[in-house]
């Protein structure tokens, strides 16, 4: 799995992993990050880690929606210097969300990865990773689900 | 939200392609909101092919191998059988069945599931095949080597009979 350095379009190995809240308060310490992640520690965290220096550049919190055969993503975020135009890195969210699908075909729930958006930003959710509609929520099922994984992951 | 204003100087595209922010729904909202997901979920369930779901099922299979692969230890619940075993459940196939799709002798498909023989490289191409290539040869290859390599790191009893068999060492 690799993230794109944005000015040279380097390839950049990184990896996902699980961590604990200890690990979390480690890595909130660098203040990289700007949401309140200290909220989301009951649910599962993952860290996108760039293998080479070990700085973690995306937080993502899944909730397992057992009896419904899915994956909640509660929130992801991208650290402060990837966002916007002048940003370091390229995919570091796609990535996260990949994983998210990854997950749910592990355990077995077809793929299925849904998410609670902010409405004004729907539209976008949908043209950047074709999410689609589920009422008030979005969600991808199998066929796009693999699809993120082929882009982003392999 | 304290953060998304602190964003402010984004565009929403922009936001979106880096950040998934909490929802801001009430509790009743989020409610009515998980209700009406999970009625669409289960009607998307219930539309869901047999082929499909079989699909699926590989994809999980795949993943699953992926991960063992990764693993510093092996055990032998994660031996090559196992998921060769799992592989054959996913499809509803019958040992005598699948062993002639792959032009194998039954009973060496029942030796190689039951840990009697080694499978080879070719059985790993086959594999590839006839999975229409999502579960790669190489994959399968590096699930059977994992084994081998936990054996030839714990077995001592064969290490030692092999070494009897060499009559003139280096001597460092």
């Amino acid at each position: 799995m690799v993230i794109i350095q944005t000015k040279n379009k380097q390839r950049i190995p990184v990896e996902i992993l699980e961590i604990s809240a200890i690990s979390l308060s480690e890595i909130l310490e660098k203040n990289n990050f700007e949401f309140d992640w200290t909220d989301e520690t009951h649910h599962n965290l993952f860290a996108l880690n760039i293998i080479e220096n070990g700085d973690i550049v995306g937080l993502m919190a899944l909730k397992d929606v057992k009896d419904e055969l899915r994956i909640e993503i509660i929130l992801l975020e991208s650290s402060k210097d990837n966002v916007g135009p002048s940003k370091t890195y390229e995919k570091i969210a796609g990535c996260l969300i990949a994983w998210a699908c990854r997950l749910a075909f592990i355990k077995g729930y077809y793929g299925f990865v849904s998410l609670t958006p902010k409405t004004r930003l729907i539209e976008h959710y949908k043209n950047a990773y074709g999410f689609e509609q589920f009422g008030r929520q979005l969600a991808v099922g199998t066929e796009q689900s693999h699809q993120l994984i082929k882009k982003y992951l392999q | 939200m304290i953060a998304i204003k602190r964003k402010n100087n984004f565009t929403d595209k922009e936001l979106a392609e880096a950040h998934i922010f909490t929802h801001n729904l009430t509790v009743d909202e989020k409610k009515d909101a998980d209700s009406e997901l999970k009625m669409l979920r289960l009607q998307r369930l219930e539309k869901m092919s047999d082929l499909q779901k079989m699909q699926s099922d590989l994809l999980r299979l795949k993943f699953q191998i992926e991960d063992v692969i990764q693993q510093d230890t092996h055990s032998e619940k994660h031996n090559f059988s196992v998921y060769l075993l799992d592989y054959l459940k996913i499809l509803d196939k019958k040992q005598v069945n699948f062993a002639s799709e792959i032009s194998l002798h039954p009973t060496k498909l029942n030796q190689i599931l039951n840990n009697k023989i080694a499978p080879n490289i070719s059985l790993m191409y086959r594999l590839e095949k006839h999975s229409g290539g999502l579960i790669s040869a190489l994959l399968w290859w590096k699930l059977f080597v994992k084994k081998v390599e936990s054996d030839m790191v714990n077995d001592k009893a064969k290490r030692e009979l092999e070494a009897e068999k060499v009559h003139f060492h280096l001597a460092f």
